[in-house]
């Protein structure tokens, strides 16, 4: 059920409306109700999967957190973790595995034993993976391991666990919510607030804005140029690479300003995502600012504990952990050497970036601020655009076919349809303006939150009607879900 | 050695790691209100406070300060008295 669709217009009405009739006591069921339809509306069987998962880690969190021997604490722990993650293994990466075994096994072969004949790969499977599989176990292993580090007490009410779980605004692609931020929210008492309403409908506008009228406008032209590569001239190539860097932001953080709105409009606060990543000045703080719910993750549970066991090696301890860190979260964004390469080289930027810090912040006082922002930011969106190009790309022989035309490849801009160019770069014009006034000039004017009430509800209606008659409806589903 | 002298010599350790002169800590500094102090030069930070004092912190305590006055418990807990 994706959240442009009537019916979770219509599903979203009904489970706010009755939430708020409810009294408090019941609400939580009918959360917990209300996700678990989402749920089904996927593959209903899947809800098995999930229904495991939410039993073995409220169980095992009771353990952890109830147990005075800690080596049974670790036990229940290594279980519960490990199921989590054989789950999200077996269903994302299973094929990636026997398929790398036998190409290896073909290699040996064929190389040693000069064997002409191949085998093939009699393991694949062919199933989709459930629904936010990622999303939710990321979610339990971080409650699991917050549980164990003594620094939250386990849930001990298994419908409470499971409605956090199963908290429908976030189900499909996060935010990577905490626990022990979104449980004691479940509990306490919310009254109907005006405040909530309002906050969490103006989100939901400008996230449904980025998404209709400008993620799925740009993603016309990025699907026209960059999987056919081969048949565009450089200057198409990045005039596609360019709209896809702001293609993923509008799209993801659309589908994120609508989940947190969501979430708003039923009294909750979860996790933001995104917090301008495109105006960053390096590389370094567009990770603090991308994607923040799984970013803070990967650094609290991942990054963390590697960089400090290994502390002993100085310097090389950061290399070792941003390395580590940012191959695995590529490789979390699925099964391809693509996503690894994508990682690999956050990971390697983020190193050179450690060891000059000091020679660049020298440079940084002797050129005046404002030259000192735009380069930055021109850096940034550059070495993330190049990185994207692996992202996107199916293999690796498409990003470097990309990479060289981009370079050799003469020839006029593909145009068939100037119309498309045109709305792309209003869109990219109007966000980008949005984000500097928000970042740079908060104080200075607001129409979103203009006192005035005439101004104020000019401005929804405007982009309302901009959605309508400029927006996109049959641009599919978010980026993120597939992951 | 009192929690001041501690303060002191974190400041000294803080300007010298993150290049700069403009660090002034108080017990309530967070990672927040010091540019700089990230998740990448944390480490560095702890390995430098750990060399200082001669004591070494477990991983659990690297992970549990919230401000700099909880740091400063934490080293003094680890001194010889």
């Amino acid at each position: 059920m994706i959240f442009t669709s009537i019916f979770f217009a219509l599903f979203f009405l009904i489970v706010a409306v009755f939430y708020y009739a409810l009294p408090h006591k019941f609400r939580w069921l009918w959360i917990l109700a209300s996700g678990i339809f989402f749920y089904l509306q996927s593959k209903p069987t899947y809800l098995l999967i999930v229904t495991f998962i939410i039993l073995i880690t409220w169980y095992a969190g009771l353990q952890i957190g109830n147990t005075t021997s800690s080596k049974k604490g670790w036990r229940f722990y290594f279980l519960a973790i490990i199921a989590n993650i054989g789950i999200l293994v077996f269903f994302k990466y299973t094929n990636f595995f026997t398929s790398s075994a036998v190409d290896f096994i073909n290699f040996i072969r064929q190389k040693i034993f000069s064997s002409t004949e191949t085998i093939t790969n009699s393991l694949l499977i062919n199933v989709i993976a459930p629904l936010g599989i990622s999303y939710i176990t990321f979610q339990a292993i971080g409650y699991l391991i917050e549980i164990k580090r003594g620094n939250h007490a386990a849930e001990k009410n298994l419908g409470h666990f499971a409605t956090f779980l199963l908290f429908f605004p976030k189900i499909t692609a996060g935010p990577v919510e905490r626990a022990h931020n979104f449980l004691p929210q479940l509990k306490k008492v919310k009254p109907f607030e005006y405040n909530n309403i309002s906050c969490g409908l103006k989100q939901i506008l400008w996230g449904l804005f980025k998404k209709l009228v400008i993620a799925d406008r740009l993603f016309i032209y990025v699907s026209a140029v960059l999987p056919n590569a081969e048949h565009h001239s450089g200057i198409s190539l990045i005039i596609a690479v360019v709209f896809y860097v702001f293609q993923m932001y509008a799209d993801f953080s659309g589908y994120s300003d609508m989940a947190i709105g969501f979430a708003k409009v039923l009294g909750f606060d979860v996790m933001s995502n995104f917090n301008r990543p495109l105006l960053a000045k390096s590389v370094t703080e567009f990770w603090r600012k991308w994607h923040i719910s799984l970013s803070t993750w990967f650094a609290d549970y991942f990054y963390t504990p590697i960089a400090i066991a290994k502390r002993d090696w100085g310097m090389w301890s950061v290399v070792y952990a941003s390395f580590t860190t940012f191959i695995v979260l590529g490789f979390w964004h699925g099964a391809y050497w693509t996503f690894i390469v994508f990682g690999g080289l956050q990971g390697f930027i983020l190193t050179i970036e450690f060891f000059t810090r000091k020679a660049r912040k020298n440079i940084r006082k002797k050129i005046p601020a404002f030259l000192n922002g735009l380069i930055g930011i021109t850096f940034t969106f550059s070495y993330f655009a190049f990185s994207l190009i692996f992202f996107r790309a199916n293999y690796l022989t498409d990003a470097f076919t990309i990479i060289k035309r981009i370079f050799t490849a003469n020839g006029p801009i593909y145009m068939e349809n100037p119309s498309i160019i045109v709305f792309s770069l209003l869109g990219i014009s109007f966000l980008t303006l949005v984000e500097v006034k928000r970042e740079y000039f908060n104080n200075l004017f607001t129409l979103y939150d203009n006192k005035n009430w005439l101004i104020r509800n000019c401005y929804y209606c405007l982009l309302l009607i901009i959605i309508l008659t400029a927006g996109v409806f049959d641009g599919g589903e978010f980026i993120y879900f597939q992951f | 050695m009192d929690g001041n002298e501690i303060l002191k010599q974190l400041n000294e350790i803080f300007n010298e790691e993150l290049d700069t002169d403009d660090i002034k800590l108080n017990n309530r500094t967070t990672a927040n209100d010091v540019d700089g102090w990230d998740s990448l030069s944390h480490i560095q930070l702890v390995v430098a406070i750990e060399k200082r004092f001669k004591i070494r912190f477990t991983a659990k305590e690297i992970q549990s300060w919230n401000n700099i006055g909880e740091l400063i418990d934490c080293i003094n807990n680890k001194l010889p008295v």
